[in-house]
């Protein structure tokens, strides 16, 4: 069993979403059920790259705050682009990066940028610094800790790595 | 009556957010400034959009396919900003935030 479906939660998610997209009939439990256990083993490097997630309450807790996160900034943002543009702020940020496993660095970069109001744009070669650019900054410490606070250290708790 | 009620804020909001992308996207004057309009309002504004949607499957059969589209998008959408990003930095487009003098990439 572990070696026909050595990830279970991706080989579940991937046939869930193939009949999500697709409706359920035969033929497609049979297509989503090949999708599960092909796709997983055919890139079976990468994924052992990939680190666990140590409490999956936390990383729901973790979606839920980028999504409200999202719908605030949103908010801010369209009041900064319907204002005065003058007085926008604009500025280059560089975020301090501690979390050193590849995906978590993904994944924060992922959040800040989807998050409204800030878009890296850059990450150094040794991966400790990001470059970010924010549309109305006004207090770069401030930014950085909450970056830092909100969305890399729940990464930290999370991930195993 | 109440889901029309709801679906229709939904659109109405939706828009909103997707209007007020595209004003930036026009207003706000160089180009990392102006990457902010679009990809983030899209957020908010396709995803009112595609609530709309599935509310509105739910008469005849709750669909969920559209949550898959505000999945990809969330996946995808920081990909094409870095990727602007990247070569406004490269090409050293004016930019009323300083540009970083010698960023390694």
């Amino acid at each position: 069993m572990r070696k026909l479906c050595p990830f279970p939660t991706l080989s579940m998610a991937l046939a869930g979403t193939w009949l999500v997209l697709a409706g359920i009939s035969p033929l497609h439990l049979a297509v989503a059920l090949l999708a599960a256990l092909a796709i997983p083993l055919s890139i079976a490097p990468l994924l052992a790259m990939l680190p666990g997630v140590r409490s999956l309450p936390a990383a729901m807790r973790l979606v839920a705050r980028v999504l409200w996160d999202i719908l605030i900034a949103n908010i801010i943002v369209a009041r900064l682009v319907l204002g005065p543009v003058s007085r926008l702020r604009p500025a280059f940020v560089n975020v301090p990066v501690t979390v050193t496993h590849p995906s978590a660095i993904s994944l924060f970069m992922s959040m800040i940028s989807i998050t409204p109001g800030s878009i890296p744009l850059a990450l150094s070669p040794d991966a400790r610094t990001m470059l970010v650019h924010v549309l109305d900054l006004e207090d770069e410490e401030a930014f950085i800790a909450k970056v830092k606070e909100r969305y890399e250290r729940p990464l930290r708790e999370i991930l195993e790595c | 009556m109440l889901l029309e009620i709801l679906i229709s804020a939904l659109l109405l909001v939706g828009s909103f957010f997707l209007l007020v992308g595209s004003i930036g996207l026009g207003r706000l004057p160089d180009c990392f400034m102006r990457l902010h309009g679009p990809t983030k309002s899209t957020t908010l504004g396709v995803g009112g959009m595609l609530l709309a949607a599935v509310l509105s499957s739910i008469p005849d059969g709750l669909s969920l396919r559209e949550m898959l589209i505000a999945l990809f998008l969330f996946i995808t959408a920081p990909v094409s900003a870095y990727l602007i990003g990247q070569a406004g930095l490269r090409r050293r487009l004016p930019s009323r935030a300083p540009l970083p003098e010698d960023f390694p990439d």
